[in-house]
């Protein structure tokens, strides 16, 4: 059972981060119409970071935190790995 | 050396194919211009005399990636190397027979290797011709010729060939240069089909090579073999013409206002052409492809050889399994230019690869992904979107753990931009305009650095690009999954209504923004109407002086105030704008003018009544499920929606990225403008032929004009010849699908299902809606392809069918917006149709049949 528990817990705090990290972005990817539109750039902050914090402390803390920092540490090294990539072959 | 008169086709070894071909033909009194062969026997002296045989021979050993450098140091060796006196005087004594008393005598200076215009290889723009050549260059030019045996293209194409490097030599010709005033070519036989039955002519103003090389739209007739009947002709607007006289040098200059639309040749004209054409093909035993000029009245003969008939890869394919790329070729059936394949292959995965201009799928690498018993076939079936009934593939264990890697890692990849791309309002990718805008006015960035931040990863302060291209490729993703699920829940629960319910209850999404295009058209068209000046000045004049006449209308300033916002929300719209190439409505809005035209040619009515058709059909769809389905209709609802909402997220994203490309393009004129004023570039639209680093090495010097020049020309030889051939579906697998099997029964042509419906009408073939506005209210459109900008006719049209294409396609969507039956991926179907044919186009069945043809 502790270890279904851990699983989910693993793939929620992945999950989780996808979307915390997205929420983020949002500012930027708003940047344009964020003064019409601060609700939506914020609104998701607040939901999905809150969301975040409740799911650590309610499920299983160890496995959610390795789901959570395992996949910002994946999509932040897929960022800097296709920038470099694009800079490369995209370069003057 | 030898008078170009005394060779003979058993001098193939000594003067090269083409000489040999000139000299008997001058023999037999066609009117050849007089001339001298440098011979391969003068050309090995000078190699062994170079020293540089052995090195030669080692071509062959060479590795791909270094066949260019090795080709450059080669042609270097000999371009460098002075021709030795004896040599260098013989040379100058002919030279100086041939142009007798005309001290200032132009010389055309030409190729003629053993292993050209044979057969087997024609070599057409491989090797090297220079026109205007001075007395004073003559040497030089000789020289260059002969070193243009190595160019890489040359290289390849006879490792393509299976010719052996050592066994190919190369002679000179040199030439009287004709003063051409109308020049072309002719074919005895149909250069792609091989067809006999008649003779096709191309010619334009000035010198040929203008023509040989694509750089104009020339005239082209086609003359019945028997009866020497005219058949059909064609007057294109010859906007350019390159002069060969002493002022012009070879220089392409505008063709005068006056000559533009006329025909380049009078009757008599061309029967001399046919007639010489026929002769030629009579004494070389072959169908023969010609190049001749008019000078003084007079017809020149200036090279003959046999047809060798068009096929997509001059080069050998790569190895492997491909098959085409459909979301590109069915938006744009033509080849890309070199430098749109350049800049997209930068940006692509490996797993697609330009091949023959046109991108194909590694069927290898998906293969290997999909967790399923499949064949190959069977792959690209399912890549090329193409139903063909074919059973659900075994599952394969085997092969899942690869499968559970790849979709882990699609997984982390893009969650994060699926995320994104949520909850966003409905306008956000609006601000793309305000980020093409800031780039566009940005000096410092170039168009590379301009494709990466519009078309790909964007900057992370700033990244709507990502979003845009992020939101076409997930929507395309999703949007299966939703269609997929409406049409289970109706097959289950509504089996009765088949499968044009799908079709109808995922279409008609409000807020399509190529459909307001179509409506914002409809909408100019009705403020044509109000002005019976502008109605008729749109009607009647040359499609290409519209835009200046409507400037000189008094009458027509409130018009124009509304094309200029139809530009401003629309103008970087175009037809086959995923080409770079292609000029934007912004920049030249004739084909917008061709388009109203074609619109005014309609019944007056409420703009946009046409597009609320699929609407209509829709409602009366829904009504029937509410009432029947009851309580499951609210599942059906939401799967449709869902449907809708990511398909019209994917035409609204393709909206906006196609205003990257604009931009892009900009950039890329700009650079085009700069090598122009420094002298490294000759004419307008050269750029497009280079790829991207040989246009920085234009810019530093480090790569020469007039070698960028060559490569220019010959790379435009290749795109003309890719063009005149439908691509193949598949590379190195062999389909026999059903399919593929139907594709000519009899009076039924097969395609698949884009937009349902039935409709009987008059077939209409348009091959280019900028320039053929001839569409009827009710028309069938016959087309090789339909992107956005065509979907305007399709407010005319009764029914369209398409060569290339998918239920997924842009086009396909807007057609169902439109309910307007729309049948694609119908095989030979400009082929087959011609106008004027009565057709029944059954959407629903993907078929297309032949009631009756026009001569009945």
């Amino acid at each position: 059972m502790r270890t279904i528990v851990a699983a989910i817990s693993f793939v929620l705090g992945s999950y989780l981060a996808a979307r915390t990290i997205a929420a983020l972005y949002r500012v930027a990817d708003l940047r344009y119409a964020l003064r019409r539109e601060w609700r939506r750039g914020v609104g998701p902050i607040i939901l999905w970071g809150g969301t975040a914090i409740a799911a650590a402390m309610l499920m299983d803390k160890r496995a959610f935190q390795y789901g959570f920092i395992g996949y910002v540490a994946i999509s932040v090294a897929l960022m800097v790995a296709s920038r470099l990539w694009y800079r490369l072959r995209l370069r003057e | 050396m030898l008078p170009l008169a005394a060779a003979r086709s058993s001098d193939v070894a000594l003067v090269g194919a083409k000489a040999a071909n000139l000299g008997e033909l001058a023999r037999d009194g066609l009117p050849v211009p007089p001339g001298f062969v440098i011979t391969t026997a003068a050309f090995r002296h000078v190699i062994q005399s170079l020293g540089i045989d052995k090195e030669i021979g080692r071509v062959g050993k060479v590795g791909e990636h270094e066949l260019c450098a090795f080709g450059i140091r080669l042609q270097r060796q000999v371009t460098s190397a002075a021709i030795e006196a004896t040599l260098a005087n013989e040379i100058s004594e002919a030279h100086a027979c041939l142009r007798g008393a005309d001290t200032r005598m132009l010389s055309v200076v030409r190729s003629s290797a053993t292993a050209e215009d044979t057969a087997a290889a024609s070599f057409a723009g491989q090797h090297r011709t220079y026109y205007c050549v001075e007395a004073t260059d003559l040497l030089e030019k000789i020289l260059r010729c002969w070193a243009s045996l190595w160019t890489p293209e040359a290289i390849v194409y006879r490792i393509a060939r299976g010719i052996a490097h050592m066994s190919v030599a190369m002679a000179v010709i040199v030439q009287r240069m004709i003063p051409s005033e109308v020049s072309g070519t002719a074919f005895t036989a149909d250069p792609v089909s091989g067809e006999r039955g008649h003779i096709v002519i191309e010619s334009s103003w000035g010198l040929g090579s203008a023509v040989v090389d694509g750089r104009v739209t020339p005239d082209r007739y086609i003359v019945n073999r028997e009866t020497l009947e005219t058949e059909s002709s064609r007057i294109a607007d010859k906007r350019f013409m390159v002069r060969g006289d002493r002022i012009a040098m070879g220089v392409p200059a505008p063709v005068p206002e006056s000559s533009r639309r006329i025909a380049t040749l009078s009757r008599t004209q061309l029967e001399s052409v046919v007639s010489v054409a026929l002769q030629c093909e009579e004494l070389l035993g072959a169908p023969q492809d010609i190049e001749w000029t008019f000078a003084d009245d007079s017809l020149h003969l200036l090279q003959s050889r046999p047809i060798t008939t068009a096929r997509l890869h001059e080069t050998a394919p790569p190895a492997g399994k491909w098959v085409l790329f459909k979301p590109i070729v069915e938006n744009f059936a033509d080849p890309l230019t070199p430098l749109q394949i350049d800049l997209m292959g930068r940006a692509f995965s490996p797993f697609i690869q330009a091949i023959g201009g046109r991108f194909y799928v590694n069927v290898k690498w998906v293969r290997r992904l999909l967790p399923f018993r499949l064949s190959d076939e069977a792959v690209a079936t399912l890549l090329y979107l193409t139903s063909d009934g074919s059973p659900m593939p075994r599952f394969q264990v085997t092969k899942l753990p690869l499968s559970l890697i790849a979709c882990v890692i699609a997984w982390l990849a893009s969650s994060e931009l699926l995320a994104r791309s949520q909850g966003m309002p409905d306008d956000f990718m609006d601000a793309y305009r305000a980020l093409c805008r800031n780039v566009e006015a940005d000096p410092r960035v170039g168009p590379l650095s301009a494709l990466r931040r519009l078309l790909t990863i964007g900057e992370v302060s700033d990244p709507i690009g990502l979003m845009v291209v992020s939101v076409n490729c997930l929507a395309a993703l999703r949007t299966p999954f939703w269609v997929g699920a409406v049409r289970a829940m109706l097959r289950r629960w509504e089996p009765s209504l088949g499968e044009d319910a799908v079709a109808i209850l995922c279409a008609g999404s409000e807020g399509i923004l190529t459909v307001e295009m179509g409506r914002d058209l409809a909408s100019l068209a009705g403020e044509a109407r109000k002005e019976p000046e502008v109605t008729k000045l749109l009607a009647t004049t040359t499609i290409e002086d519209v835009s200046q006449r409507l400037r000189e209308l008094p009458v027509a300033q409130s018009f124009l105030t509304q094309v200029d916002a139809f530009l401003f929300k629309h103008g970087h719209r175009a037809v086959k704008e995923f080409e770079v190439q292609t000029a934007r409505w912004g920049e030249d809005p004739t084909q917008l003018y061709a388009l109203l035209r074609s619109q005014l040619a309609g019944r007056e009515g409420p703009e946009g009544e046409n597009a609320r058709r699929g609407d209509r059909g829709r409602e009366q769809l829904e009504k029937h499920l509410r009432s029947s389905l009851g309580w499951r209709w609210i599942m059906v609802r939401f799967a449709a929606g869902r449907a809708r909402e990511f398909l019209k997220l994917r035409e609204n994203s393709r909206f906006y990225h196609i205003m990257g490309f604009g931009v892009v393009r900009k950039k890329i004129l700009d650079v085009e403008e700069e090598l122009i004023r420094d002298g490294k570039l000759g004419s307008r639209g050269d750029i497009f032929y280079l790829l991207w680093s040989e246009v920085i090495g234009l810019r530093s010097g480090s790569l020469r004009a007039e070698d960028a020049e060559q490569t220019i020309q010959q790379r435009r030889i290749e795109h003309l010849r890719r063009k005149r051939s439908a691509p193949p579906r598949t590379l190195g697998i062999t389909m026999s699908s059903p399919q593929q099997a139907k594709i000519d029964s009899g009076n039924t042509l097969y395609g698949q299902c884009a937009s349902p419906g039935r409709y009987e009408g008059v077939v209409r073939l348009i091959r280019d809606p900028g320039g053929d506005t001839s569409l009827t209210p009710g028309e069938v459109l016959v087309a090789p392809y339909a992107d956005p900008a065509w979907t305007p006719l399709f407010l005319a049209a009764g029914a369209a069918v398409v060569e290339v294409g998918s239920y997924l396609s842009h086009s396909g969507t807007i057609a169902r917006e439109y309910g307007m039956p729309f049948v694609v991926d119908v095989a030979g179907c400009t082929q087959r149709l011609e106008n004027g044919m009565h057709v029944l186009v059954d959407a629903s069945a993907g078929m297309v049949r032949i009631l009756v043809s026009e001569s009945e």
